[in-house]
């Protein structure tokens, strides 16, 4: 009887370990499908794609669809250089504020210093988008339409960077060697770009890495902001893709999907173990 | 000791400054001229030199609440809203669900699975690509009369005629929560294993000895104890939800039927498209902000820090009772 148990115990295990692995399987054809059909047809004719869209293997209209790109307003490397500045500037900014504003609240002990925290708890909810109409109307009066600036400024108050930089700084962070450092005579600013900013790096690098793709894939504001083609980032340029010049041209716009993903692609395979992590370390919050 | 700790406080706001200046200019700025300009005639294509005023109605007289009462009457924003909720919630019901059941079998501490690492980066890995190009990318599976899904449902036999799923309101709803669906459910998974992962595994291990099975455990263990995180993932979601744009816009530019226009396509067509209603779309962005302060209240005060303040009161209880015992003394 006994025997018999553990051995259906076993069984019912086998069977449960199948299921799971037919519905993990299906769930990965569906994440990675989409991104393999445009892969493969960015290099077929449209032609070819009309006849029959789904394809498993590339073929030879990669230079032809690349060449009729070139004719409208889609422009990879453009698209790529602004998007390039726009998200390098802002992951600096907020990762370096961020880190100094978390230092000025986890290493010294000033009256305003829960009330402040408190407040940053309550902004990190609200998105920017609600206030987008104010902040196009005082972009355009400063003159800051088609600039990059508005993209990369703000991002020195990221109230969520700060958040998590934090709890960092909280279960990691030791009094003592700024103490040491003060006795040497360091000034505060030089202890914290030489002492506590080294330390800081596994969390900067985490936020980096979520910033840096955050603010690549924006397309509301600059959408608003940017109207002439050369500051155009890579969203706005895949946007323009709905337009009529490459209405018909399936092959090009397959092609100047995948160019525009291709940077992210190699940003999340190289990092994905950091990545999985770090949106994981975010869920522990409470 | 004490002196020397106030000498050093002044570096507390002295390194706050940046933060505070860029929010002041940034962020709050922005906010309360989007405030103001709902109450005003702010209209047209932008001009330097144009004034504006405070709204005026038909006979002249100061009306600073026509451009609210326009939007609430109107009823593309009505629908908007509708769209909005709807949309939301058939994407965010299936997922939380199915986030739940992989992030139950990846932490299972009976089985365990080989390749979990591969199968959370890949389920993750639309999160992180631009919605823009997914949107793009969707609208070209799904084209009429010849796409991808529908020659395939047609290999299939599934259907004897391909669908038209950009005519159809219906079909643009459900397209779009579905990639909203397929882009989150990885985010939401990994949100729930490293819920289900802090847990203190002695809850589970005498639970084991009582001789739970997996599935009371998982009922009267797992479930209760993920509550605050299912709750966080709601508000955060819902205003995520409220701020949809990319997907909706690009897949199907808020049609057909105005079924896919959001509140933030609302708003951005108000704004930036045809007559330039700067003032009626401030005013339905405070609506939004409106709805979304009142969520994140909710979640604010049902995840404030419990233990500091039950801390907080222990500390203003200490401090009572050696007050009554010093006025006693005296």
């Amino acid at each position: 009887m006994y025997h018999h148990n553990v051995k259906s115990y076993k069984n019912m295990k086998t069977v449960f370990k199948v299921f799971v692995y037919v519905v993990c399987i299906l769930l990965t054809i569906l994440s990675v499908i989409p991104f393999f059909i445009m892969i493969i047809n960015g290099t077929r004719s449209t032609p070819e794609i009309q006849q029959s869209a789904l394809a498993f293997l590339p073929s030879n209209a990669f230079k032809d669809n690349f060449q009729i790109l070139q004719r409208g307003s889609f422009d990879a490397f453009v698209g790529f250089k602004n998007s390039i500045i726009v998200s390098t500037g802002a992951t600096a900014c907020a990762v370096y504020f961020s880190s100094l504003t978390a230092y000025a609240l986890s290493a010294y002990d000033w009256r305003l210093r829960q009330p402040f925290f408190t407040f940053i708890l309550v902004v990190m909810m609200i998105p920017a988008q609600v206030s987008a109409i104010g902040f196009f109307q005082f972009m355009y009066r400063v003159n800051l339409v088609n600039s990059l600036l508005p993209f990369i400024v703000p991002a020195i108050a990221s109230p969520t960077i700060v958040f998590f930089m934090r709890q960092y700084l909280l279960s990691t962070f030791s009094i003592d060697i700024v103490n040491s450092a003060r006795i040497d005579g360091a000034r505060e600013l030089r202890i914290f770009n030489r002492i506590v900013l080294p330390m800081m790096k596994p969390a900067m690098a985490m936020q980096a890495i979520f910033i840096f793709v955050t603010t690549w894939n924006q397309l509301f504001m600059p959408l608003i902001l940017l109207t002439s083609t050369s500051k155009w980032t890579m969203p706005v340029m895949v946007s323009q893709l709905r337009g009529n010049i490459y209405r018909t041209e399936l092959g090009s716009i397959y092609l100047a999907l995948t160019m525009s993903v291709i940077p992210l692609f190699v940003v999340y395979f190289s990092l994905s173990k950091y990545i999985i992590a770090g949106v994981q370390l975010g869920g522990v919050k409470e | 000791m004490k002196h020397k700790n106030f000498s050093y406080a002044k570096y507390g706001y002295i390194f706050s400054i940046p933060f505070i200046l860029a929010f002041l200019t940034f962020s709050l700025y922005p906010l309360v001229y989007t405030v103001s300009i709902g109450f005003t005639d702010r209209a047209g294509v932008p001009t330097k030199d144009a004034e504006y005023g405070i709204l005026r109605d038909a006979e002249g007289d100061l009306d600073p609440f026509g451009n609210f009462r326009s939007i609430a009457n109107n009823r593309t924003f009505r629908t908007s809203l509708q769209n909005t909720f709807k949309i939301w919630g058939m994407n965010f019901i299936p997922q939380i669900l199915l986030a739940l059941i992989l992030a139950v079998w990846f932490t299972s501490r009976r089985v365990s699975f080989k390749g979990k690492g591969l199968f959370k980066v890949l389920f993750y890995m639309p999160n992180i690509i631009t919605a823009a190009t997914i949107a793009l990318l969707f609208r070209a599976l799904l084209l009429f009369p010849k796409g991808v899904v529908n020659d395939t449902l047609i290999a299939w036999g599934l259907i004897d005629q391909a669908i038209n799923f950009e005519a159809s309101p219906v079909a643009s709803q459900i397209v779009v929560a579905f990639i909203q669906f397929w882009m989150w459910y990885g985010y939401t998974m990994l949100i729930f294993i490293s819920g289900i992962l802090g847990m203190n595994p002695e809850m589970f291990e005498s639970a084991d000895i009582d001789g739970a099975n997996s599935f009371q455990q998982f009922l009267y263990i797992t479930l209760p104890n993920l509550r605050t995180i299912m709750l966080y993932t709601l508000v955060t979601s819902l205003i995520g939800g409220l701020n949809m744009f990319d997907i909706p816009h690009l897949y199907a530019s808020g049609g057909p039927d105005n079924a896919t226009t959001t509140t933030s396509i609302f708003i951005y067509n108000q704004a930036f498209l045809g007559r330039y209603l700067y003032n009626t779309a401030a005013a339905a962005s405070l609506i939004v902000f409106a709805i979304i302060a009142v969520l994140s209240s909710i979640l604010f005060f049902l995840m404030r820090d419990k233990e500091a303040a039950k801390l907080r009161k222990l500390k203003r209880q200490d401090n009572n009772a050696l007050k009554k015992s010093l006025l006693g003394v005296g």
